[in-house]
C-alpha cells in the first residue's frame, strides 16, 4: 500500500518518540539552567575541560579573595566586635595555618602580611606567585590590575581599593592559587565536584542535542503524516478542526501565560534538582500534549485549505458578504437597525457619562421603538406561518392580504402567495385532467354500449331462429357469454373511473351492518344454494351502526358476494362475520378458492387485475374488488385482503358511530 | 292495436326492437333522431315512444320536452347512459321509464305492455273501496286478497302478500326487517335472519319486470325496506 507509511502504528510511535525527545531536551535544558542557576556552570565551560579555566573556579576564587580582604580589613582594625573578632578567627584560621591552596601577599604602608613561606619582598612574592599558577596583583601606588584570575568582574574593585583607602599610597596586594591543589580546601573541593559533573553535562548536552534533531524529525514526519492515513488520500478532518481558529489561539495564549504564571509561582519557591526535573517533566507532558494537538489541528487545516474558512473572521466575512448580497431585501430593516444602534449608543453615552436626563428618556424611546418593531415583525412572521401551514395542510387557494405587511414579509407574503396559486393551479389543472379521463373512459364506454346492444339484440334473435346446427348453438352460446361480459365490463368501468377520479357523490346516511348483511343474504341466497355452497353468517345481536352511503356500501358487500360467488370452492362454507372491535365495525368474508391464487393480495384489488386470471374462468370484469376498495376508502373505511393458502379472507372496518 | 315509435340513430336497434314488438303484435313506426320522431308524430299520434338520448339533430331529452307540451302519451328513455343523474334527468323532464343499453329485449316488452295499460286504463280510477291500495300499476285488494301487477294477476304466498300488504299500508314508510318480522310473525325478532330478505326477494320476483332494478319494492341498504307514495 502506498500510503503505509501513514497508518496509525507509525504515527503513534511518531507522537510518543517527539514526546520523549522534547521531554529529554528540555529535562536537561532545565537540569543545566539549574546549574546555570547556582553558578556551576556557564557557556564558556562547555569549550574547555580545564577546571581553572571554569567561571566556577573563578567564582569559587572570588569568594576567597572577598574572604581574603575581610581578613586584612580585620586585620587592621585594632577595635573589633566579638562578633567580628570570631570571624578574625575563622579566617586567619583558613589563610594563615598553611591549609590552604590560596596564598596571599599585602603590603601596606607599614605592614605586610602574606602567607606565603619565603617572600621577603614584593617582587619575590609577584614570581612566587605566578610561579603558583593563576594570580592576582594590585599595585595602589600605580592603581593597576594586573594577572590571570578573570574574576575582575565577578568582585567589586572598589572593596579592594577600599582596602588601601585610609593609606596613602603605596602598598600592593598579590593572591594566588597553587593550581596543583595539594591541599585540601574550598577550591579543591570546587575542583572535585566540577570534576564529577562535567562529563555529565557534556553527554547531556550531546543527549539534547540529538533528542532536539530527533524531535524536529518526529516533528516533521507528524507534519506530514497528520490527517492523512493509510487508506487513500485525502485530507481526514477531525471534530476540532471546525473550531475557529482564533478560538484555539485564545486557548493557546491563555495556556501559555497560564504556564508562565505557574512557573513564576514556582520560581519563588526553591526545590531539589531532583524535584524540579519530576514538575518540569509533567509541565513538558502536559504543555506537549496541548500544543502537540492544536499544532497537528493548524497543519490539517493547511493541509486541508480551512485555514482560513474555518475562521472566524472568515466566517464573520461570509455573514457579512451574505448581508450585502441580499441587501436589496435587507437594506431597510439594516439602516433601521444601524441608525437605532447609533442612536440608543448616543443616548446611553450621554446618560452615563454626561449625565443628562433627557438622553435616558431618548434611549427608552429607542428601545420602545426597537420593542414595537420587533413585535411587529414577529407578529408578521406568525401570520407568514400560519398562512404557510393553512396552505401546507391542502387550503391551496389561501390567500395573505399583503396590506397587513410591510417591508421584507410584504415580499415574502407575496411571493407566498405566488407559490399558493401556482399549487392551486397545479392541482386544479390535475383535477381537470382527472375528470376528463373519467370523462372520456365514460364516453368510450357509452360508445361501446350502443354496438353491443345490437350484437345482444342480435345474439338473442338469432337464438330465436330455430338452430339445427348443434355447432352453431355452442358458438352463440359463447357469443352471448362475451357479450354479456362486455356489458358488465362496459358498466364497471365507468363506474371504477368516476369513484378513483373521486367523482362521486356520497349520501351518507347511519348504516345497520347487520340489516344490510341480512338484506344481502336474502339477494345472495339461492344463488349459493345452487352453486353448494354454504354461508355461516356470525353477527351480533345489537345493531352495529356506521355512516356510509347505503347504496354504495351495499355496492361494496355485493361484490364481496359475488367474488365468494364466482370463486370459491364448490360444496365449501363460506363464512360472514360482523364483529364490534374497539369502537370499530370489523366485516369479514372467507372463502376457500377454487383454484390456486397466484396474485399478492395487493394485485388483486388492483384495478383490471382479476383474480381469476389463472383459475380459467372468464366471468367478471376484474374490477370488482377494485370497485369495492375504492369506495370502502371513500367512505371512510379501510380495506383488507387476506391470502392464507387458499382461504381468501376479505375485511372492510369502518368506525361506529354511536346510534 | 297499439301503434309504437321508436327512435334510435342505430338503425340496427331499431330493427331490432321492431322485430321485439311485432313478435307481440303491435304496429311500429321508426325515426332515426328527434326531428324525425316528432314529424312522424304529427303525421299519425302513437300510444308509446321508446328514444334514444343521444342522436344527432334534436336529441331524446329535448324530443321529449317538446311532446311533452302537447302530449301525454307514455315515453320509455332508452340510453347508454347508466348514471344515476341521467336516469334522474329523464324522469324528471317527463318519461315515463328509463331503460339503460345494453336492454334485455323481454324487460322492454315487459314495460313497454305495463306503460300501455297504464295509459289506456289512465283515468279509470281504482275502485274506492277502503281495502284498496295502488302504487302505480301495482293494484292489492284487501277484500278479495288479490294482487295485480298492469291488470295482470300475481300469486303470493300468505307471507308475502302479508309483508307487500303491510308496506302497501304504509307507503314512503321504511320498515327494518325486525320491524317486518314482528309485524308479519308476531313475534320477537331475536332469531331474524334472512327469511325476510328472501322473501322480499321472491315478492320482487313476482311483481318487478326486472327484480334488479325494482319500480316498487325499493331497499334502503342497512335499513330496511319500503314502497314509494304512488
Amino acid at each position: 500500500m502506498e500510503n503505509s507509511k501513514y497508518n496509525y502504528g507509525f504515527k503513534t510511535v511518531a507522537v510518543l518518540l517527539q514526546m520523549v525527545f522534547i521531554m529529554v531536551v528540555i529535562v536537561i535544558f532545565s537540569l543545566l539552567s539549574n546549574l546555570f542557576e547556582r553558578s556551576m556552570l556557564s557557556f564558556r565551560d562547555l569549550g574547555n575541560s580545564s577546571f581553572f579555566r571554569s567561571s566556577y573556579y573563578m567564582d569559587t576564587v572570588a569568594e576567597e579573595v572577598k574572604d581574603l580582604v575581610i581578613y586584612l580589613q580585620l586585620k587592621e582594625n585594632a577595635q573589633k566586635t566579638e562578633l567580628q573578632t570570631e570571624k578574625y578567627k575563622k579566617m586567619k584560621l583558613k589563610f594563615d595555618n598553611g591549609e590552604s591552596n590560596f596564598y596571599y601577599w599585602f603590603s601596606s604602608r607599614d605592614d605586610v602580611y602574606t602567607n606565603m613561606e619565603g617572600a621577603t619582598s614584593q617582587d619575590e612574592a609577584l614570581s612566587y606567585a605566578k610561579g603558583l599558577g593563576s594570580y592576582f596583583y594590585y599595585d595602589d601606588s600605580t592603581v593597576t590590575f594586573q594577572g590571570d584570575f578573570l574574576f575582575l568582574d565577578r568582585i567589586s574593585n572598589i572593596e579592594i581599593l577600599r582596602l588601601f583607602g585610609r593609606q596613602a599610597g603605596g602598598g600592593s596586594l598579590i593572591t594566588a592559587v597553587d593550581e596543583t591543589l595539594p591541599k585540601e580546601d574550598a577550591i579543591k573541593n570546587a575542583q572535585s565536584a566540577y570534576d564529577t559533573y562535567i562529563p555529565w553535562v557534556k553527554t547531556g548536552v550531546a543527549a539534547s542535542i540529538v533528542s532536539l534533531l530527533c524531535f524536529v524529525l518526529s516533528m516533521i514526519y507528524i507534519t506530514l503524516a497528520t490527517g492523512r492515513n493509510s487508506e487513500d488520500d485525502n485530507i481526514h478532518l477531525h471534530r476540532i478542526d471546525y473550531i475557529p481558529g482564533e478560538l484555539l489561539f485564545v486557548a493557546f495564549l491563555a495556556f501559555v501565560m497560564g504556564l508562565f504564571a505557574f512557573c513564576a509561582r514556582l520560581g519563588r519557591q526553591s526545590f531539589s534538582i531532583s524535584s524540579s526535573l519530576i514538575l518540569t517533566g509533567t509541565l513538558v507532558f502536559l504543555s506537549d500534549v496541548f500544543l502537540l494537538t492544536l499544532y497537528m489541528s493548524f497543519v490539517r487545516r493547511i493541509k486541508a485549505d480551512i485555514f482560513v474558512s474555518c475562521s472566524l473572521a472568515s466566517r464573520s466575512m461570509h455573514i457579512l458578504k451574505e448581508t450585502v448580497r441580499r441587501q436589496h431585501v435587507l437594506s431597510w430593516a439594516m439602516i433601521r437597525l444601524f441608525i437605532c444602534t447609533v442612536l440608543e449608543l448616543f443616548f446611553i453615552w450621554e446618560a452615563a457619562f454626561s449625565r443628562r436626563k433627557w438622553a435616558l428618556a431618548g434611549s427608552l424611546a429607542v428601545f420602545l421603538y426597537l420593542a414595537f418593531d420587533a413585535l411587529k415583525l414577529a407578529n408578521a412572521r406568525k401570520k407568514i406561518l400560519e398562512g404557510v401551514l393553512e396552505i401546507g395542510s391542502g387550503k391551496l387557494g389561501y390567500k395573505f392580504d399583503t396590506r397587513e405587511f410591510d417591508g421584507d414579509y410584504k415580499e415574502l407574503a407575496e411571493k407566498i402567495n405566488g407559490i399558493g396559486e401556482g399549487l392551486f393551479t397545479a392541482v386544479e389543472e390535475n383535477v381537470k385532467n382527472e375528470r376528463l379521463k373519467t370523462e372520456l373512459i365514460t364516453n368510450v364506454s357509452h360508445d361501446i354500449k350502443t354496438p353491443l346492444t345490437s350484437i345482444i339484440n342480435y345474439i338473442d334473435l338469432i337464438k330465436m331462429e330455430k338452430i339445427e346446427n348443434e355447432n352453431l348453438e355452442n358458438y352463440v352460446g359463447i357469443l352471448e357469454k362475451k357479450s354479456q361480459r362486455l356489458k358488465q365490463l362496459a358498466e364497471d368501468l365507468v363506474e371504477v373511473s368516476q369513484i378513483t377520479s373521486g367523482n362521486i357523490r356520497l349520501d351518507m346516511q347511519p348504516i345497520n351492518m347487520v340489516e344490510l348483511i341480512y338484506q344481502t343474504g336474502g339477494e345472495f341466497n339461492e344463488i349459493f344454494e345452487d352453486l353448494g355452497l354454504t354461508i355461516v353468517t356470525r353477527l351480533p345481536k345489537d345493531p352495529v351502526i356506521i355512516m356510509a352511503d347505503g347504496n354504495r356500501i351495499w355496492r361494496v358487500i355485493q361484490n364481496l358476494y359475488n367474488n365468494a360467488a364466482k370463486y370459491a370452492l364448490k360444496d365449501t362454507r363460506i363464512y360472514v362475520e360482523l364483529k364490534k372491535t374497539e369502537g370499530m365495525a370489523e366485516f369479514s368474508i372467507k372463502d376457500i378458492s377454487a383454484h390456486e391464487i397466484h396474485q399478492t393480495a395487493q394485485d388483486l384489488s388492483e384495478r383490471f387485475v382479476r383474480g381469476d386470471e389463472s383459475r380459467g374462468t372468464t366471468e367478471g370484469s376484474g374490477l370488482g374488488l377494485s370497485i369495492a376498495r375504492n369506495l370502502t376508502n371513500l367512505m371512510g373505511g379501510t380495506f383488507e385482503i387476506v391470502l392464507d393458502g387458499d382461504l381468501f379472507t376479505v375485511s372492510i372496518t369502518f368506525p361506529l358511530i354511536n346510534p | 292495436m297499439n301503434r309504437i315509435l321508436v327512435c334510435d340513430d342505430d338503425r340496427e336497434i331499431v330493427d331490432a326492437i321492431e322485430i321485439y314488438l311485432q313478435q307481440e303484435g303491435y304496429e311500429v313506426a321508426k325515426a332515426y333522431d328527434g326531428e324525425e320522431a316528432l314529424a312522424e308524430l304529427k303525421k299519425q299520434p302513437a300510444d308509446l315512444l321508446i328514444i334514444d338520448v343521444m342522436m344527432p339533430r334534436l336529441d331524446g331529452i329535448r324530443a321529449t320536452l317538446k311532446i311533452r307540451e302537447e302530449s301525454s302519451i307514455p315515453i320509455i328513455i332508452l340510453s347508454a347512459k347508466s348514471e344515476d343523474s341521467d336516469k334522474i334527468l329523464g324522469l324528471n323532464i317527463g318519461a315515463d321509464d328509463y331503460l339503460t343499453k345494453p336492454f334485455n329485449p323481454l324487460e322492454l316488452v315487459a314495460r313497454v305492455k305495463s306503460q300501455l295499460r297504464r295509459y289506456t286504463k289512465l283515468g279509470n280510477a281504482a275502485e274506492s273501496s277502503q281495502a284498496v291500495y295502488q302504487v302505480g300499476g301495482l293494484i292489492i285488494n284487501d277484500d278479495l286478497k288479490e294482487v295485480t301487477v298492469d291488470d295482470e294477476p300475481v300469486k303470493l304466498t300468505p307471507i308475502e302478500y302479508n309483508i307487500l300488504l303491510l308496506l302497501m299500508k304504509n307507503q314512503g314508510k321504511v320498515f327494518s326487517i325486525s320491524q317486518i318480522y314482528e309485524s308479519i310473525w308476531n313475534a320477537d325478532a331475536i332469531g331474524a335472519d334472512n327469511t325476510v330478505a328472501v322473501h322480499i326477494r321472491h315478492i320482487r320476483e313476482k311483481i318487478e319486470i326486472n327484480p334488479k332494478e325494482p319500480r316498487y319494492i325499493k331497499v334502503v341498504w342497512g335499513v330496511g325496506y319500503k314502497i314509494d307514495r304512488g
